[in-house]
């Protein structure tokens, strides 16, 4: 994986581990140098496409996952991954520079509570406005109404 | 190519540009479109800006489906989870099994045995032409081609009952599985999956002619709603929208997964013989040529099919994934639909983050709504082809 070296020769300073060894290859970088480093995945090698934007939580910490795509020559996958803690989560958004983050940003606050500094819409987007908590939290509590209508059974 | 309107010749590039002439500013109005309009292909609810017959913006309002398929996924063992992302596109059930099985064995280190490769192969393709025929048929329903579509589904509904002769389901199959798949096929049976490719085949023409090249169709679809190159990158749009904005990027091709390299298939682009590049007519006809692209994959599929075992030994009900991650991308008929998954080694998937191709897709018309006329945004959502299942998963 080229691209690994390439992004910590350009910013040795955000770049915090890099495995390019068994099933999946990605370059772990500091949360506030995220738009630098996929400024250079894109400028320097070749990222055209913001294939998917994931968050992780890891009840220790939590994770947001980049998956970016280059399509021609050369298709391959670059994932940069970016740790942060739990309590606050809190990353700088790419949704500037890449329009498909400003959904997959969305979904993220939605469904963990992880904020996007920066974003121009960030509201729910697949809950409704008022639900309460953000499901895919390893310690989400199951609601047991919702606007009058049971959800224990 | 020149167009007239009530005695005013009108360019066909002039009639595809952006934003049209506004003579008279009346109000602006907003208003619903869905969630129950027919044209939405499910309850997505679009707001719209417009004055007078021109859309000014829009926002789809997303989520009436969503029922938080990774969240399942999470409180489920592996071999109880693996029918719930059938739910997610229902028009393609096979293409988002294979989705999530594919990130699953990559993580694990699952080698799949070569029949149940080819089998894959054979009823993803198969899923792909039904999917294919649904959403062309659809597209020329919401055009005002009532037809068409009753004639694409007289041969959809044999493809879904030589589907259903083996997997045991019409539209949710649960038929891949981890390192296999549940049930082998006969000889009978492939006789009967050449005779759909052929009757598949035979009608194309008539596809084309009543729908394709249909005039009425073709001024409602040819050069209307553009979505160019860059704009798709941007906003992460795959699949057919791509193709038909002249971006060679299949994933059968540049990642082949599940034997696809050892057949041979062209990638379909836009074909331009009529309209623009971009344009809503191509997005229809890339997908028309797709089902023929996949017929022959599947008649290759057929004959070179190996005598081997269906499913991984090791495999069993209890099984569970070692410790690792992955992340795996494979071609569904609306775009690439691929998961980013995570195991700890625990009973249940520890996350399995599923990419929704329509999602991204759908997120592409709130730019090229900007100075559609209101009918064509009904070409534009037609042509984009989305299933609100996969966009709220």
């Amino acid at each position: 994986m080229s691209w690994g070296a390439t992004l910590s020769e350009a910013l040795p300073d955000a770049v915090e581990e890099v495995v390019a060894e068994g099933t999946h290859h990605f370059v772990r970088v500091k949360a506030e140098s995220i738009v630098e480093a996929a400024g250079v995945l894109r400028d320097k090698c070749g990222a055209q496409m913001l294939h998917q934007v994931s968050g992780m939580d890891f009840e220790d910490r939590m994770e947001v996952v980049y998956h970016f795509t280059a399509i021609e020559p050369g298709p391959e996958f670059m994932c940069l991954k970016v740790t942060i803690g739990r309590d606050n989560p809190e990353v700088p958004t790419l949704s500037h520079e890449w329009e498909a983050a400003n959904w997959g940003e969305r979904e993220t606050w939605d469904l963990l509570g992880i904020r996007f500094s920066g974003h121009p819409h960030l509201y729910r987007i697949l809950l409704p406005e008022d639900w309460e908590g953000h499901p895919l939290r390893k310690d989400y509590e199951y609601p047991t109404e919702y606007h009058g209508i049971d959800c224990t059974e | 190519m020149t167009t007239e309107i009530q005695g005013v010749k009108l360019d066909e590039a002039e009639r595809s540009t952006p934003v049209l002439p506004r003579d008279i500013s009346t109000d602006e109005l907003v208003f619903n479109m869905g969630p129950q309009h027919p044209s939405t292909h499910g309850v997505l609810r679009v707001v719209m800006r417009t004055d007078g017959e021109v859309v000014l913006g829009c926002q789809p309002l997303i989520g009436n489906l969503h029922r938080c398929c990774e969240k399942i996924l999470e409180n489920l063992t592996y071999v109880q989870g693996l029918p719930y992302v059938d739910r997610m596109d229902y028009l393609a059930a096979l293409n988002m099994e294979i989705g999530l099985v594919l990130a699953v064995e990559r993580a694990a280190e699952i080698e799949v045995p070569k029949r149940a490769q080819y089998l894959r192969v054979i009823m993803c393709e198969l899923n792909r032409v039904i999917s294919h025929l649904f959403s062309a048929g659809q597209f020329g329903l919401d055009m005002g081609a009532f037809t068409p579509f009753l004639y694409m589904f007289r041969e959809r509904e044999e493809g879904i009952s030589v589907i259903n002769e083996v997997t045991g389901g019409r539209l949710l199959y649960h038929y891949i599985r981890y390192g296999g798949v549940t049930r082998d096929v006969s000889k009978d049976w492939l006789g009967k999956v050449l005779k759909f490719c052929d009757r598949v085949e035979s009608h194309m023409d008539e596809y084309n002619n009543l729908l394709t090249y249909n005039h009425i169709f073709l001024k409602r679809s040819a050069g209307v709603a553009l979505i160019d190159r860059e704009t798709c990158l941007r906003f992460g749009v795959t699949g057919p929208v791509l193709r038909g904005a002249g971006v060679k990027r299949d994933m059968r091709k540049d990642m082949p997964y599940s034997s696809y390299e050892d057949f041979d298939f062209d990638l379909v682009t836009a074909p331009c013989d009529e309209g623009v590049v971009g344009d809503a007519w191509n997005r229809h006809r890339v997908r028309l040529l797709e089902i023929l692209e996949s017929i022959r994959i599947i008649r290759q599929a057929v004959e070179k099919l190996p005598d081997t075992e269906i499913a991984h030994k090791k495999v069993t009900r209890g099984w569970k994934a070692p410790p690792g991650e992955a992340y795996v991308a494979s071609e569904a008929p609306r775009g690439e639909i691929s998961c980013y998954f995570v195991s700890d080694g625990g009973k249940f998937p520890y996350r399995a983050r599923m990419r929704g191709p329509s999602f991204y897709n759908i997120s592409v018309i709130t730019q090229t709504c900007r100075g559609l006329l209101i009918g064509d945004m009904i070409a534009l959502l037609g042509s984009v082809d989305i299933t609100l299942g996969e966009v709220d998963r």
